[in-house]
């Protein structure tokens, strides 16, 4: 092989996309021709560099404007349509004192987070890095801050706004404890809410949880419960998943049931199959 | 968890508020992918919020069964392209931005070092043609298989492979040809 057609193979055998008895061709060659193997090298840091950068988290403007966007398209939406009611209490601006003390608890410990861990990286001699806080510390604090974001969550699930109440429930995505609390206000989102994307949201959030007894046997009964067909279809998929044999009730009632929609009929047969 | 395209299923059936859980699940990406691109932070934002403003205006054009992240940027890509017609930006902006120095004040000594690899490293994708950038931001960093690039570009899959390794390869011409280090870095 000569030094155009290896180095022409150079990007393909970078991703492995070459055949082997090509590969080998250009391999050998590379061992022979320290032109190629430095072309070679170079396109291996080069590689290293992209997967070295790391991406920038944009400012908090960036939602605000999203949501303010997306509530005025909603209004010039709804201009067209006949409104409905909102069922949803505006409890929210009732608990503002208590999220103000929520908010300035959050940031005092994620400022504690941080000097933590400015002091847990930078040595004194500008070598090793030298762990001054002790881990139990951060621990601590992280458990903390989940509560708090759990509290915090809980209380901005009750706003008026669809799209609040599914970044609220949102929130919650990446907490490890699930506490009462919130998987009380979770399931009430996931059952009440007279907006179908929140309750989506809330079973997102729930099926993080599926394999605690209490959050699955609430996804069970709440099958009974909902009347949105893609409510039903996403339980029904998500029994089949868990291989929950209880749910062959709730799913032959669908079955059985005149006013299920056909798509949702054509689920559930499908979904006892494959719960037998 | 739900798809995205249920998600976008939705959208379009008129129910808006779902693309909160697709902005959620997007939108640091798109910023990304969009600051890769122009270089600067201001810009990215509110390209980012207008792409999310395209996708609800023009909802009705999502076909069912079409991946939604495909469809995302390919509306991403056009409403870039149509910034880069009305102007053309400087990557040096990126790096005197306030906010991106402000986060870079925190950074301890060995991640100030990383900064400068990735200034190197956009720099000399800066210095690509605009379409093979587009490509390589798209490959390398948005992490589309080439099937995926094909669908959003509208070109055949090997069309697109043979242009990626020719990027790649300009790349690493003028990247160490800037650097001046000549491969010698490992």
């Amino acid at each position: 092989m000569k030094c155009q057609e290896a180095s022409s193979q150079l990007a393909g055998l970078l991703e492995n996309s070459l055949e082997t008895t090509l590969a080998d061709e250009v391999h050998q060659h590379l061992g022979q021709c320290e032109n190629c193997r430095e072309e070679w090298e170079q396109y291996k840091v080069l590689m290293a560099e992209f997967e070295a950068v790391e991406d920038v988290q944009p400012g908090p403007r960036l939602r605000e404007n999203f949501l303010s966007m997306l509530e005025i398209e909603k209004s010039v939406l709804e201009q067209a349509e006949p409104k409905k009611s909102n069922l949803v209490e505006p409890v929210f601006w009732k608990h503002a004192f208590l999220m103000g003390k929520i908010a300035a608890g959050l940031s005092l410990l994620l400022g504690g987070m941080w000097i933590g861990k400015q002091q847990a990286t930078i040595a004194p001699g500008g070598d090793a890095p030298v762990k001054i806080v002790d881990n139990t510390v951060v621990t601590g604090l992280r458990t903390e801050m989940d509560a708090m974001k759990q509290m915090m969550a809980i209380y901005m699930m009750d706003q008026r706004s669809a799209s609040k109440r599914i970044q609220a429930v949102s929130y919650t995505d990446d907490i490890s404890i699930l506490s009462p609390d919130l998987f009380e206000a979770l399931l009430r989102r996931l059952n009440q809410d007279d907006n179908v994307n929140v309750r989506l949201a809330s079973l997102n959030s729930l099926t993080r949880f599926a394999n605690q007894e209490n959050v699955r046997a609430a996804l069970l009964d709440s099958l009974s419960r909902q009347t949105n067909p893609l409510m039903q279809i996403m339980l029904i998929n998500l029994m089949v998943e868990m291989d929950e044999k209880r749910a062959r009730g709730p799913i032959q009632e669908l079955l059985d049931n005149a006013v299920t929609p056909l798509e949702v009929k054509g689920k559930a047969l499908q979904g006892l199959g494959q719960l037998l | 968890m739900i798809s995205d395209e249920i998600l976008m299923l939705s959208v379009k059936n008129g129910t808006l508020d779902s693309l909160a859980p697709l902005f959620e699940r997007h939108h640091v990406r798109l910023f990304n992918f969009f600051l890769r691109l122009t270089g600067n932070r201001e810009t990215s934002e509110d390209l980012t919020q207008s792409l999310f403003q395209r996708i609800l205006r023009f909802r009705h054009t999502y076909k069912e069964g079409h991946p939604f992240r495909s469809w995302m940027y390919r509306v991403a890509r056009n409403l870039h392209a149509d910034h880069y017609r009305k102007n053309k930006v400087r990557a040096e902006e990126f790096y005197e931005e306030t906010d991106y120095s402000r986060q870079t004040e925190r950074l301890a000594a060995d991640e100030m070092e990383k900064k400068e690899r990735k200034r190197s490293l956009l720099e000399a994708l800066d210095r690509l043609p605009p379409e093979q950038k587009e490509l390589l931001v798209l490959s390398r960093f948005e992490g589309f298989k080439y099937e995926e690039i094909s669908q959003i570009k509208g070109i055949s899959v090997a069309a697109i492979k043979v242009r990626v390794h020719r990027a790649m390869g300009l790349l690493r011409e003028i990247y160490f040809e800037t650097t001046g280090e000549g491969g010698k870095k490992s």
